[in-house]
Formats: C-alpha cells, structure tokens, sequence
C-alpha cells in the first residue's frame, strides 16, 4: 500500500508539474494583459510538433527543444502583435481571438502532419528507470519534474528579483499608472507573450517523448490547465504552483479513489472554489481597464 | 456613396438576379438529372473520413480502394463496365454520413456504399443503405451488430470483427504460450468494452474462469494522455499478460509510457490491434516483444499480399496500413460479386453476393456466408521482432526498423456460428 502510495504521489507529482508549466504561461499573460488566452493549449501544441520537425532534421533532441522555445518564442511575439495588440480594450474579442487562433494554429498543424501521432526519443542519458526512494521511476519523467521545477524557480527569479518583474507585477495592478511612470507597456506585453508561449512551448516539446504530439493533445489539455489556473488564481504565480500541484494529485490520487471519475474531481475543486472563493485561492482583484 | 440608386439600375440588377437564380436553378437539377454517369458506368461511393481525428485512417482506406479501382480499370473494368470511385466525407458523424449517403445514391446512382470508419456510423449508414435499396460493405467496422442483430439483406462485411480478435488472441495466448493471467487496460468506448467482453467469453471457452483469470480491467478515458498509474497498477498486479485493448494515438501513447517502466521486462505486452504499421512507426524499437492481433499485415507470406504490398510501396513509398489492405479487398470482393451477377444493380448482387466464394489477396477460396453476410477471412497473431529476427517478406524495406512476425493464423475456427450471431436472414 505504502509502495503504491509512494508511485501515485510521483505520478501525481510528474503530472502536476507539467500543468505548471502551462499554468505559468498562462497566468503571466494575463497578468499583465488581462488577455485571457485560450490558444495556450494550440502553442503548447505547436511547441511539440515543431519540436519533432527539428528531432527529425537534425537528430538531436537538445537542438529541437532549443529550436522549439525559440520558434515559440517569436510565434508569441508575432501573435501578440498582429492578433491581440489591436484588440486590448475590448475583451470579449479578445477572447474570440485567441478563440479563433486554436482553430487556425490546429488546422494548420493536421495539415502539415497529419494525424499520426509523432514522437521523437529522449537522448540515451535519461532513458531507462532510476531507483527514487525506494523505487525505479522512469528517468525521463524525473528530468521533466526537475526541468519543470528549474523553470518554475526562474520565473519566480524573473518575477521579483528582475526589473522587468517589478514592472510586470504592477502591470497586473494598474497598467495605467506603469505606463504613466514610463514603463513600455505594450513591449512589457510583447516580452511575456513571448515569454508564455515559450513555457508552453517547453512543455509541448518536454512531452514530445512522453505522450507524443497529436492533433488532439491542446484541446486535451487547455480545460484541466484552465481549472488549474482559476483554481489557483488568475494572475498569480503562487496560484499557479497550488493550482497545478493541487489539481495534478487529485486527478491522480482520484484514480484510486474513484476510478474512472477522477476527472470529475477537477470539475469539483473548480466548483467549490468558484462557490467559495471566486477569484481563486490567490487570485488579485481583477482591474478592468 | 448614393442610397438608392436610380430606378433604372435597380431594375435592371432584379432582372439580372432573377435570371441568374434561374438559370442556376436549372442547371442545378440538370445536375441531379445527367450525374451518375454513363449506365456502364460501376459506381463505388467511398464514404469514409476526410476530416476530424480519423482522416488519416481515411486516407489509408481511399488508397487502397483507389489501388483497386484503377487494376480493375486497367484490366477492362467489370464485365467490360468502367469502374469510378466517388469519395464522401462523414466527418465521422452519424447525421452527416446519412446525408452523404443519401447523396451517393440518388444524385451519384452509386451501386455500393463502402469504407466508413466508424463503427457507430457504419451501423447508421448499414441502415440506410438497406432503405434506400443498395449494398453496403464493411471493410473495417468490427461491430459484432453489423452482420448480428442489426443485419439486413443489403449489408455486407469483408472484414473482421472484435469476436473473432478476442478469439485468436486468446487462443494464442493460452495455448501457445501457457499464459493464464491478464491485466486488462482498455480505451473507454464502444470498441474497448465489446472487445473486454468477447475476451472473457473466450476465456471461458478456453477453459479459464475468467473471474481468476483476468486480475483486474482498467478503462481508460479516450482522451487521456498519462498511462503512468496504468501501467504500475498492471506491473503490481503480477498478471502474466498486460491485454491492451488501444489503438491510435492511446495505442501509441501507452507503448512508449509502457517501454519507459519497463512494463515488457515484468509481462508480455499484447492487444487485439496494437502491432499496426502506424503504431510501430512512431514507436520503433520501443515496440519490441509486443504480441498482437492483426486482421492482415505486410508480413504475411502469400504471394498475392506480397504482391499487393510491393504494388502500394511502389505507388505510395510506405508499407500499407491494414485499412488501405481492407479497402482495397473489399473493392475487389465487389467486384467479383458483380461479375458473378453480370450486372451491378443492386438486386442481382444481393441476389448472388450471399455464399459466393472468391480468391482474396490472403485467402483462396474465402466466402461470403450466408446467413449473415459475414465474408471468412483469416486473421494473424504477430510479433514484432528486430530486423535481425525476421525472416518474412520486405526485410529491410520498413522504416521502423522493427517487423510484426507473423507466429499464428486462424480461420473459419473463429466466427460464430449462424445460429449465435442474432442475424435471421
């Protein structure tokens, strides 16, 4: 009982820190913005399909995850710019944007690729099972959970120990009141765009080896990062830590609970914290300009 | 820019929209009235998935009813008849394929309706087919209820079904290899359920108590990605088989979980789909030692499969999947059946289609039963080994660099019985 315990709390620990990954994107880009952005599923998507064209190119896993943060990386720059910068202020559209763009970025992908499943193999060093107290766990998902917590420490590195952090954090408070005190904040959106589509990016190009990139894998994955992110707070990074981990054990402690319905857990800790708590266990007062 | 303009124009512009709507009326029913084409003509209508999560199986069904549309065009046709293929998309929704069936049949005068994806829309489309007075024919569906209670005289089937999976991979697993112990994790849908059902049926006819036998089933959402506790769970469980009712992405996603904790060093991996081209492609050494059923693959060493196989790795550059195979049998099995009736109208096919043997690419002699329509064909046991351990045909020609050996074959052994399909024709 104890060993099962002990393997369910890795599963759910594996799986939790993946959520953070996106929740992270997701809820830096509305923080600042304001932009809910249902598309962070599409780009989680595009960072593993773009990851898999460069593991194919070029043989080398280390080069195709470079390949793909940077791809995502300008893919949110240029999203940013050409889709949701003209519509700031108008929310509603906003949302049918980005809406929209899931369905253009899908489109695009089945297109190229297809709707085989493409996977590409991690490099030989972390295959195989490592022993981890007291049991073997594959070594891959170990490397995902420690590359995931790297990343989680230097976004939180950015956010309040950085200058463009400091500026970020206000944005979220009062965008006005930054821009008045000289801050650019059309190029501090821009930068986290960026920025959070190149979380997503990560996580897509993390999994490429894991679950494989699929045309159905954003779609999957945007609604349970959604619960994450309004359980834990939109706009909040320690929501999206508690969020993630939170939602992460629960779907998976809940197969052994409730088998087959532990997706129906999410559901609920969505509804209790709505009931209760709307803006989330961390969530700020959300400032419509 | 003027708010109305002068009176003239508009007229003008009414008379102009008037004969245009007119004209495009007229030559929209001329349409309905002219296509259909010439009455030589044997219209096929391949009413599969072009679109949605199962286009690409799609796609390999139309590429291998298409191989055979064009040798059969390339050999004089049917009896001297042209052969057309005309493609619809289901969308693999129910209401749509109603639509296009419809469509194929009273705009296009097709003579069969064929390559539908879907179980559940095949059953949809069986049923209008069998309305509006054409055969239908089932390459891939493997809904017992097909060719069970849900038969009518229209409705014809070349391919296998989920029983007859069950059938053979049990049988193998039991008797060749003395398994007495399952761990079951199956996709949670229409197809994993009926599969985990013929299962415990076989394993009783085996002589198994499969309360004993199967350890526990785990049924797994379709749209899950982390196998993980799955694969533990089975691990724990010290089953002697991990019985994976998957295919697809899933059948994909659980392999590669499953190589990363070693599931294939605790138990023998094994599905009654798993060792399909498309899987083993993404997979490659990762699928190694895998055990599973197959209704047809390019490893069977028969000289007209090979045959059939080099003809579409010339023409597509990739092994054929078990639908393009599928496909392209169930066209040819058409065909012979209008030759037979000499006339592809519908009531002389159902008349003569019905008991008819033919020589499939896999199967001399293989026949459209009877009692339920059901064609008897084989279906293999296989199991994918490195390139090193293959002795089968096109060694060194598949890009996985890992071959689905074929170790066992069964025949007519597998159907039901007449009397237990639920089909009174």
């Amino acid at each position: 009982m104890i060993e099962t315990l002990l393997t369910y709390t890795l599963h759910g620990t594996a799986y939790g820190l993946t959520l953070l990954l996106l929740a992270l994107g997701l809820s830096l880009i509305f923080g600042v913005g304001n932009v809910v952005n249902f598309a962070h599923g599409a780009m989680y998507m595009a960072g593993a399909y773009v990851a898999f064209s460069a593991y194919t190119f070029s043989g080398s896993f280390v080069a195709a995850f470079i390949i793909a943060v940077l791809f995502m990386a300008v893919l949110g720059v240029a999203f940013e710019f050409v889709l949701i910068r003209p519509l700031y202020g108008e929310p509603t559209n906003q949302l049918l944007m980005t809406f929209g763009a899931i369905f253009i970025i899908e489109g695009l992908i089945q297109n190229v690729y297809g709707s085989i499943p493409r996977r590409a193999s991690p490099p030989d060093l972390i295959e195989g099972t490592i022993s981890l107290f007291g049991t073997s766990y594959p070594t891959y998902r170990v490397f995902i959970m420690a590359a995931a917590v790297c990343l989680t420490a230097a976004v939180w590195v950015l956010l309040e120990h950085t200058d463009y952090g400091v500026r970020l954090r206000a944005s979220a408070y009062s965008g006005e009141t930054v821009s008045a005190l000289g801050t650019n904040t059309d190029r501090l959106r821009t930068a986290t765009f960026a920025i959070g589509s190149a979380l997503a990016g990560i996580a897509g190009a993390l999994v490429l080896p894991l679950y494989s990139a699929s045309p159905g894998m954003g779609a999957n994955v945007i609604i349970t990062v959604f619960i994450v992110v309004v359980v834990g707070g939109l706009g909040s990074f320690r929501g999206a830590v508690v969020g993630s981990m939170l939602i992460g054990y629960l779907e998976t402690y809940g197969q052994l609970v409730v088998p087959g319905y532990q997706a129906l857990l999410s559901y609920v800790a969505l509804i209790v914290v709505l009931l209760i708590t709307p803006r989330g266990l961390f969530g700020q007062h959300i400032k419509l300009e | 820019m003027v708010d109305n303009p002068i009176p003239e124009v508009a007229t003008a512009r009414r008379n102009f929209l008037k004969t245009a709507a007119t004209g495009a009326t007229i030559a929209g029913f001329a349409g309905c009235l002219q296509s259909g084409g010439s009455s030589d003509t044997v219209r096929i209508g391949n009413l599969t998935s072009r679109s949605g999560p199962y286009a690409t199986l799609g796609e390999f069904a139309t590429s291998g009813a298409e191989m055979a549309v064009a040798e059969l065009n390339e050999n004089g046709g049917i009896g001297g008849r042209e052969v057309e293929l005309i493609t619809k998309d289901t969308e693999t929704s129910q209401t749509t394929a109603i639509q296009r069936t419809r469509e194929l049949i009273e705009n296009e005068n097709a003579h069969l309706v064929t390559n539908v994806i879907s179980s559940s829309v095949s059953l949809a489309v069986s049923s209008e087919c069998s309305k509006l007075g054409v055969p239908f024919l089932s390459t891939i569906n493997g809904t017992p209820k097909l060719t069970g209670a849900d038969c009518n005289e229209y409705t014809f089937r070349t391919n296998s079904q989920a029983p007859q999976a069950s059938f053979a991979c049990m049988k193998y697993l039991v008797e060749e290899r003395g398994v007495e112990s399952f761990y079951i994790i199956g996709s949670d849908y229409a197809w994993g359920e009926a599969v985990r059902e013929y299962t415990g049926r076989q394993l009783e006819n085996l002589g198994l108590n499969p309360d004993d036998a199967i350890v526990d089933t785990e049924l797994v959402p379709l749209d899950e990605n982390d196998y993980s506790s799955y694969i533990t769970n089975a691990m724990d469980s010290g089953a002697d088989v991990c019985w994976s009712i998957v295919a697809g992405t899933p059948a994909v996603q659980f392999l590669s979980q499953a190589r990363d904790f070693g599931l294939g060093e605790e138990m023998l991996i094994s599905g009654p789909t798993i060792n399909q081209v498309d899987h083993l492609r993404s997979l490659g050494s990762g699928a190694e030692g895998v055990v599973g059923g197959s209704r047809w693959s390019f490893s069977v060493d028969k000289p007209r499969s090979t045959e059939f196989t080099q003809a579409y790795l010339d023409e597509h550059g990739e092994m054929p999947h078990v639908f393009a195979t599928e496909g392209y049998i169930g066209v040819h099995a058409f065909a012979e059946a209008v030759e037979a009736a000499e006339s592809p109208d519908p009531e002389s096919v159902i008349g003569t289609w019905p008991g008819m043997t033919w020589d499939s690419i896999d199967k001399d002699g293989a026949v459209m039963r009877e009692c339920d329509h059901q064609a008897m064909v084989p279906f293999y046991i296989t199991e994918v080994v490195d390139e090193s351990e293959y002795d089968g045909p096109f060694a060194g020609e598949f890009e996985a660099g890992v071959y689905p050996k074929v170790v066992a074959e069964y025949g007519d052994e597998m159907f039901r019985d007449c009397s237990a399909t639920g089909c009174n024709l």
